[in-house]
Order: C-alpha cells, then structure tokens, then sequence
C-alpha cells in the first residue's frame, strides 16, 4: 500500500509492501507522528482505519479484535504495552502497522521491518 | 546518588510504584524540563528545543512548536525518571538511542530486562544494580551476562 499526500508542509511518501510491517527503530525518528499523519489521511480519504496506542493498554483482546477487525489499515502504536499473537493472529487487514521493540512472538509470515525517514519538509519510509 | 536498576518486576521495593505507561504518566504529571541533562535529552533523541514546560520546538522548521504529549515516548520515559525518582519506570519502549542517554542519569529507578546497548567511548556511569555500585557500564554488562549464564 503507497501513501504519497502532502500534510500542511510535510511531504509523505510511505510505501508499505507487506502486510504486517515492524517500525523498528531508534525513540524520536516519527514513528507515532507518521501514523497521525496516515490516520488523518486515511480518515479524510475514505479508507477505513483503526488506530491504538498507549491508551489502548487496559482494553481487553476481544475489544481490540473487534475494533481492528474489517478495517484496511490497523496501527499498533506503543505495542510493547498491549498487543500479543492471540491479537495478531486475529486480526485480517490489508495493511498492519506496528512500532515496538521487542518482536519476539509478534512475528508473522507476511512482514517487513520498516524504519522512519524524516527531514524538514518530509517523511518517508524505508524497508531493510 | 545512582540510578537504580531492577530486572525483574518482583525485585521493585514494596511501596515503590511501578509505572509501564511512560506516556499516559508523563502526559498526566510530566513536565518539560530546562535542566542541562533535560534539555540535552531532547536535542539528543528527538532533536528538539526547550520553549516552556508545557511546549518544544520541534524537527520541521521554526514554525515547528509542539504539545509535550508530541514528544517521543523515549524521551518522555527519561524525563520520568528525571522528575519522579521515587517511582520505578519501565525501559521496555526506549529505542537504542535512549537507553544510550540513561547513562547521564544518575538518579532514579527503572525496570530494565535485560540492561544492555552499544555505548562509544563513554561508559562513565552511576548505577547500582542488585545491590552493587557500577562506575564503568562495560562492568555492568559483564555483570548482566554472568548472571544470565552467557560467559
């Protein structure tokens, strides 16, 4: 899935080519700023997005299943706090992305690792 | 004064509360702070600028002037430990980079697994773990891997 959209002055250019993708990387490289971005823009454009993070915490499996599940994208924001296999492996979207640390357990056929790139006016993806 | 390294959730003193959510609690109770180590905290890991407690300059330009709640959940859970020493935070979300920047602390308490991470040439520290003083992080990794059997 290509996101390419503009974001006041931030240029985004995010292509994601799995279905589950890993942001794994160093804290403060615009990880959660990228998924605000694509969950606004996915909000104003029609395509169907569930998004949790931290606040997401103390909501139990079936609550977050229920709420990702028939959504074309699901962001994991934070997911070192809440998200497990059982949450995974019920949940079928087209595009899943996740920022954690520790993947152990958390890995799936299908997936990628994916870092942030950000300078002034823009904000992109790289697979690795 | 040392910053206070727990491995296990059970080894965190009775009467010490634990917090995990570093970003629910420093959103609630945290506040940018204008400390040297504070302010070198932002510029190192969220290349960021002090404006007031409540507020930072951020990457995207001078026009760039964001929430606290905006800043990353590494930073965030550094300047926890900073303001709350009496609580024991949760490293689990801290990129590489910001378990680098818990080496400048030395005050506090934190839940940290599995205490490792690459440092340059400078591996000054002021951590007590298990009820031992660490001055130099490379003798505190050598430590981390006698007790987990990997030497």
């Amino acid at each position: 899935m290509h996101f390419e959209f503009k974001s006041g002055k931030i240029h985004v250019d995010a292509e994601f080519t799995d279905n589950i993708c890993y942001l794994l990387d160093n804290s403060g490289t615009g990880k959660t700023f990228l998924f605000s971005l694509l969950f606004n823009y996915c909000s104003l454009n029609g395509v169907s997005i569930a998004s949790l993070d931290y606040k997401s915490s103390n909501s139990s499996v079936n609550e977050i299943v229920e709420y990702c599940n028939n959504k074309s994208v699901v962001i994991f924001d934070n997911a070192d706090l809440y998200l497990n296999r059982d949450i995974l492996e019920r949940i079928k979207a087209d595009l899943i992305l996740i920022s954690v640390k520790k993947i152990s357990g958390l890995i799936r056929k299908n997936s990628g690792r994916y870092r942030v790139l950000t300078s002034e006016n823009s904000i992109s993806v790289k697979r690795w | 004064m040392s910053l206070n390294i727990y491995r296990k959730q059970e080894e965190i003193p009775n009467g010490m509360t634990y917090v995990k959510g570093n970003d629910a609690f420093f959103d609630a109770q945290g506040v940018i702070c204008n400390s040297k180590l504070g302010m070198d905290i932002l510029q190192n890991i969220d290349k960021a600028e002090y404006i007031n407690e409540s507020a930072f300059k951020g990457r995207f330009g001078s026009e760039d002037i964001q929430p606290k709640a905006n800043l990353s959940t590494g930073t965030k859970t550094l300047l926890n430990i900073l303001q709350y020493p009496d609580y024991c935070f949760d490293v689990c979300e801290c990129g590489v980079n910001a378990l680098e920047e818990l080496f400048k602390i030395n005050t506090g308490n934190i839940l940290w697994r599995k205490p490792f991470v690459w440092l340059g040439e400078e591996t000054k520290c002021d951590i007590c773990m298990h009820g031992v003083n660490y001055n130099d992080a490379f003798e505190l990794f050598h430590k981390v891997k006698e007790e987990d059997g990997d030497i």
